[in-house]
């Protein structure tokens, strides 16, 4: 295919342009994209610097739930140890699991992407920078105020999965377990906007020419992970909800007793976690598949392998949860054909592993400190992947699970399969923002204490699960025999903590900050396009790329770049821009304008983290200020968004002219809207998965639900939503300004249909009587949230029509408001009629 | 930890349980095991070699590995095919150890996971029970026996692995498990599923016995008590045991804990974890919070020691 | 849009086989519906296969496009057979 819109893939022939560039241009790039200053740095939206605040907090909860890894292990280095007492100990493990995955993990490799992906992708930033600056700081506040939890004796003890009964009222009477489900809740909504601005940056704001057979394999991880992101992650926020409001409210979704089902709460859970341990993997499989060709000098052996193996691990990680319930008592069938998916899971992983090894087999490998990270992080992977595929078959999981075995298993396969290419990308990409490299000679140390300490930490616990040792417990009895094991394990530990030390005091000697600029250069050699020589506002000009590793294929490349030789030289608005591009192809399409510093991100963030505080704490008038804080927060900062600019085209580089604005699908934000409608139906098929299960699971406590025919009316109701949303914008857009009215009225209107549905329902079941009641209610309530949102949505487009902000040409608001209340209307109408179907 | 408790485990020791197979429902596990450990370990040495050899192999070896090919090979024809028999060979196994329903005549017991020990109760051929207990199963060599699995609060896990994988036990379901011991012993196991306080110390002893020996197990548990009179049964009434625990052939028939009628005979207390004599039985009543952090039984520190020394007497002799 | 059906058709098909798995196992267990899901999912995934390798691709980008697609479609292929292997063998 030689075009994707129409684009003449000729014109790429008119760069490097050959005239010289004023000066002016520079400077006014300068000026436009400034650095912070004092509390600048507080309302601070350019990726490069969101990105290192990003990573730093990542790293500071690695750190933090690595030293209560330690208090662990010194708990558990001979039996009986009164180092933790019992309910301390039971708070420790479950922060350090959650701490672990929530607040370090995730986190850690979307900075990276925040960081990386418009550097690699010679982009100016990602396409919602406001929208990272949010997730980042509420992360933040949230992430250390959930953290605090520990000092005050009220850290949730349930495990880092929760699982109910033991996390219900019942039997968890305190707010620790609220802490965790509010607490985490939110990080959650941080994890899903930042996945919203990975997809559609690596879709869409890719370099000119950067085709996908061309976008860096790291790109290709980060575009897997934010769709698995969007799948996975509605699954454990439906949970956290549920169980939220079981704890809250007394309806019984996982209370045997009366119709709920605690194996509901394992089901929502692990479709989330397994894919959870995948969208970890595949970012940082990402970052080795990026420094392996570097540290061998070769190019990548098998580049269509690995993104079919990234796309394949990203499907089928998503078929293989249950594997985590194999003791529960599910029928073999079911059992078996997990079974089957996890060892199938195996091979994408296997594919990667030997791309590497043909890569380096190819080149001449050094031995840098990234090298001999890569080198460590292949064995440990390896060697967990192999006892993945062993408890991947049932009858040894009958055995393993729930031991010292899993523990192994999992340390293995996330240490060396994340953390290690962690700190290989640490010592590659430091130099990139930093204006001194780390020392290689210290990292040889650090290599040497981490990668031994690792293994005689967990490799003994292969041994000590196959001797009977359970997990989760906070000591031993003595004739167990499990005695030396666990003491090697704790040297181990503290041997592998040492080296993470020495690379802190590395750190603390080298790292210096510089996010535009003045860094250490290239040192590694790498031919992708993050090290062209960049300022705040990334590369002077955007290049035409033409393979897949521009700096080693055009040694000019970077000087062309810097004399402004490419695209978008200049600022051709006076703002802050990047190119849009095409999804296959990379070509130009327009122009988005973005935007500055700005303060409500940050307010919107913190407020947002107090309202979910203020929930645990129980304090509900402070609960409720902060939460209207933060929608009026969200209104100010929505109010800065598409406004009418000066020059409706722009040329943007040998005089290709693109549009400055866009509506429609192609447009960014439209794109953005779609994504956030998929996650809220996932969020929506997950609850009615639950009452699926429910009605399959324990039938006996079913009543016959409300009639389909008298729901009938409510449900054309909701169709007529939809057909008044879909009708204002082709209204509007042949020029009928006052097309903005059905969708607004149907914005009003909907909530209205909610609240009829409920009352219909409240003749048949009562919320807190029966999982049926609870899960039916679960659906009208989640429907009655989008619903209010569609109100604040309905009122905030009235607004921009009333002061003319809305045109037939630029209408972009009411693009997204139609869609977001057609999605309404959609949602209600499967709604009503499946809470109906089910079990009638 | 406390005074003259001396805490034991019930699981543990050499050889490791799961590789230590007793009955023929664990047998075909550790086979498995084994070849899985075997055959992952010498994947890890091939894929380690590989590895070296990219890094210093000859020139000509190491271009030969530098291809799609390798991927290939390395990554979709040789776990195929092995794990192609692995799946087989799994599905197979896990069909075959898959517990059906109750057989005629088949020996039945329910176990009831509870925070945190084991209420166990033997079943009669119409499913009534027969004899109470807790914390230890006493069944015949060579005789399958079903378990039930059940709970009554949160999710436990029944592991024995000498005899069998484990099992999870989750209230409102009812999960089947079926053992057999081959040889006479006993066998140790643990609580696998994270059930709060002191999950760490909930143990379970299995004690397999030759056929004669079953019979007169079951005899003495299911002859009439015989009447007991004296200080320590005095206490016992007057002290308030009686509202959680039973002895049978006495007024006491609390059930909200373990039932006493035989507790001497027990092969441990608290679950799995004291050894069981006069001193553990004296310990345990007065203190067993420091023993047993969390567990539902108070503290009764009022006993003089003397009074203290009838009641575990009177334990003692519940044989 | 066709460019993104042939680099995922392999794993749309995967994912259909899957969860129609699943759902006949959790609401409707049968070892018919099973096999012939099954039966389906690999006429699709060869039908795949014989499409993309008679496409004329003359392009890098596409010749790329089809051979990832191929490749998937392979993976998908063993995938469904070892998920239809429990019902099958039983």
């Amino acid at each position: 295919m030689r075009s994707e819109t129409g684009f003449d893939p000729d014109l790429y022939q008119r760069f490097p342009t050959q005239e010289e560039r004023p000066a002016e241009e520079e400077e006014e790039l300068r000026r436009i994209w400034c650095a912070p200053h004092g509390w600048e740095y507080l309302t601070v939206v350019n990726n490069n610097y969101v990105g290192i605040f990003y990573l730093g907090t990542a790293f500071l909860f690695f750190l933090l739930a690595g030293v209560l890894a330690l208090l662990m292990r010194v708990q558990l280095a001979a039996p009986l140890m009164e180092v933790l007492p019992q309910a301390t100990y039971n708070q420790v493990f479950t922060m350090h699991g959650t701490v672990m995955m929530f607040l370090f993990a995730v986190p850690m490799v979307e900075a990276a992407g925040v960081l990386l992906l418009p550097q690699m992708l010679a982009a100016r930033d990602l396409p919602f920078p406001r929208l990272s600056a949010y997730a980042f700081w509420a992360y933040a506040v949230g992430g250390l105020a959930f953290f605090a939890s520990l000092f005050v004796g009220l850290a949730p003890d349930g495990g880092w999965f929760m699982y109910p009964p033991y996390t219900s009222k019942a039997y968890s009477p305190g707010i620790n377990a609220d802490f965790w489900l509010l607490g985490i809740g939110f990080i959650e909504i941080s994890a899903i906007a930042g996945a919203i601005e990975i997809i559609v940056g690596v879709l869409r704001t890719r370099a000119p020419g950067m085709s996908l057979d061309k976008m860096p394999i790291f790109a290709w991880a980060m575009l897997v992970f934010a769709v698995m992101i969007i799948i996975a992650f509605p699954s454990v926020i439906l949970a956290t909800l549920l169980l939220e409001i079981e704890r809250a409210f007394n309806w019984p979704f996982f209370d045997a007793a009366r119709g709920g089902d605690p194996v509901l709460w394992q089901h929502l859970f692990w479709f989330f976690g397994h894919p959870e341990v995948y969208i970890i993997f595949l970012p940082a499989a990402g970052m080795m598949s990026m420094i392996v060709p570097t540290v061998a000098k070769a190019e990548l052996v098998g580049y269509r392998l690995i993104v079919l193996a990234m796309i394949a691990t990203g499907f089928i990680s998503f078929g293989v949860w249950a594997h985590h319930m194999f003791t529960v008592g599910l029928p073999p069938m079911t059992t078996g054909f997990f079974s089957a998916a996890s060892m199938a899971v195996s091979l994408p992983a296997g594919i990667q592993v030997f791309s590497w090894i043909a890569t380096l087999a190819i080149g001449r490998p050094r031995f840098n400190a990234p090298g001999l990270f890569v080198l460590g992080s292949i064995v440990i992977f390896v060697t967990g992947g192999l006892t993945g595929v062993m408890v991947a078959l049932v009858p040894f999981d009958w055995q393993a699970h729930d031991t010292y075995f899993i523990v192994a298993h999992l340390h293995y396969v996330l240490i060396g399969g994340m953390v290690f290419p962690l700190f290989a990308a640490m010592y590659y990409w430091i130099p990139m923002v930093s204006s001194r490299a780390m020392s290689e000679r210290l990292a040889k140390w650090v290599f040497g204490l981490m990668f031994t300490g690792m293994n005689v930490a967990f490799m003994p616990m292969h041994l000590a699960g196959l001797m009977g040792m359970p997990r989760r417990v906070y000591t031993y009895l003595p004739g167990s025999g499990w005695d030396m094991l666990n003491l090697i394990s704790t040297v181990g530990a503290f041997l592998f903590a040492f080296g993470v030390l020495l690379f802190l005091i590395d750190l603390a000697r080298n790292f210096r900050m510089a996010p535009g600029g003045g860094n250490a250069g290239n040192v590694y050699g790498a031919g992708s396009l993050e090290w062209l020589p960049t300022e705040l506002y990334s590369t002077r000009s955007i290049p035409v790329v033409k393979s897949r590793e521009p700096l080693w294929d055009d040694p000019k490349i970077s000087d062309n770049v810097e004399q402004g030789r490419y695209f978008l030289p200049r600022s051709a608005t006076g703002l802050r821009e990047t190119i849009v591009t095409s999804p296959l192809l990379a070509e130009p399409q327009y122009v988005q304008i973005m935007p500055g510093p700005s303060v409500w991100p940050l307010v919107a963030a913190i407020f947002t983290a107090f309202f979910f505080l203020a929930l645990t704490v129980q304090a509900y008038m402070f609960g409720l200020a902060s939460g209207v804080i933060t929608v009026m927060a969200m209104l100010r900062w929505l109010s800065e968004t598409d406004r009418p600019i000066a020059q409706d085209e722009v040329d943007i580089g040998a005089g290709i002219m693109v549009p400055t604005y866009m509506t429609g699908p192609r447009s960014h934000g439209w794109w953005a809207m779609v994504i956030l409608m998929i996650v809220m139906a996932m969020i929506s098929a997950m609850a009615m998965f639950g009452l699926a299960f429910l009605w399959s699971n324990q039938p006996t406590f079913w009543t016959p639900p409300a009639l389909l025919g008298e729901g009938a009316p409510i449900a054309l109701g909701y169709g007529l939503v939809v057909a008044a949303a879909v009708s204002s914008r082709w209204l509007h857009r042949i020029g009928n300004n006052w097309a903005v009215a059905p969708v607004l009225l149907a914005g009003l209107a909907a909530p209205l249909l909610t609240w009829l549905d409920i009352r219909m329902w409240s003749a048949v079941l009562a919320p807190d009587a029966s999982g049926q009641g609870a899960a039916v209610f679960a659906i009208l309530s989640l429907q009655g949230t989008v619903a209010a949102i569609g109100i604040l949505f309905a009122a905030y487009l009235g607004w921009r029509a009333l002061r003319g902000l809305i045109t037939p040409t630029r209408n972009s608001t009411l693009d997204l408001a139609c869609l977001f209340i057609g999605y309404c209307g959609a949602q209600g109408l499967v709604g009503t009629i499946f809470t109906r179907a089910v079990g009638a | 930890m406390s005074n003259s408790a001396t805490l034991k485990a019930a699981l543990g020791g050499w050889p490791p349980a799961v590789l230590d197979p007793a009955g023929p429902y664990a047998e075909p596990i550790t086979r498995l095991a084994w070849a899985l450990l075997l055959g992952g370990t010498a994947v890890l040495l091939i894929v380690l070699a590989a590895l070296a050899v990219a890094l210093w192999g000859k020139p000509a070896l190491r271009k030969r590995l530098g291809g799609d090919r390798t991927i290939w090979i390395g990554g979709v024809v040789f776990p195929g095919v092995v794990l192609t028999a692995l799946l087989v060979w799994g599905l197979w196994l896990t069909g075959s150890l898959q517990a059906t329903a109750a057989r005629a005549g088949e020996m039945r017991v329910r176990v009831t996971g509870e925070m945190w020990w084991w209420r166990v109760t033997y079943l009669g051929e119409r499913g009534e029970t027969v004899i109470r207990d807790a914390n230890e199963l006493h069944v015949p060599v060579g005789q399958p026996v079903l378990l039930e699995l059940e709970s009554a609060d949160v999710l436990h896990s029944f592991w024995v692995p000498r005899l069998a994988g484990k099992m999870d036990m989750i209230p409102g379901r009812r999960n089947l498990l079926r053992i057999r011991a081959e040889q006479p012993g006993t066998y140790g196991g643990q609580c696998a599923e994270y059930c709060g306080g002191a999950h760490a110390l909930m143990g379970f002893v299995v004690v397999a016995h030759t056929p004669e020996s079953f019979a007169r197990w079951r005899a003495e548990r299911l002859a009439p008590p015989p009447p007991v009179s004296g200080r320590g049964p005095e206490l016992f009434l007057a002290s308030g045991c009686a509202g959680c625990h039973a002895i049978r052939g006495t007024p006491a028939n609390g059930t909200a804990g373990p039932d006493l009628t035989h507790v001497g005979a027990r092969r441990s207390l608290g679950a799995g974890i004291l050894p069981n004599n006069r001193g553990t039985l004296a310990g345990w009543i007065a203190d067993s919070q420091t023993i047993k952090p969390g567990n539902r039984m108070p503290n009764y520190k009022q006993f003089s020691p003397d009074d203290l020394n009838a009641l575990a007497a009177y334990m003692e002799s519940l044989k | 849009m066709k460019s993104w059906l042939i680099l995922l058709g392999g794993f749309i098909v995967w994912t259909v086989h899957f969860f129609g798995l699943y759902l006949i196992a959790e609401f409707a267990p049968s070892a018919t519906l099973v096999i012939a899901l099954t039966i389906l999912c690999i006429i699709a995934d060869l039908w795949l296969l014989r499409w993309l390798r008679a496409m004329a691709c003359s392009e890098a980008f596409a010749q790329w496009r089809r051979s990832v697609g191929m490749a998937g479609a392979v993976l998908s292929l063993l995938a469904v057979l070892w998920q239809g292997l429990p019902v099958m063998l039983a």
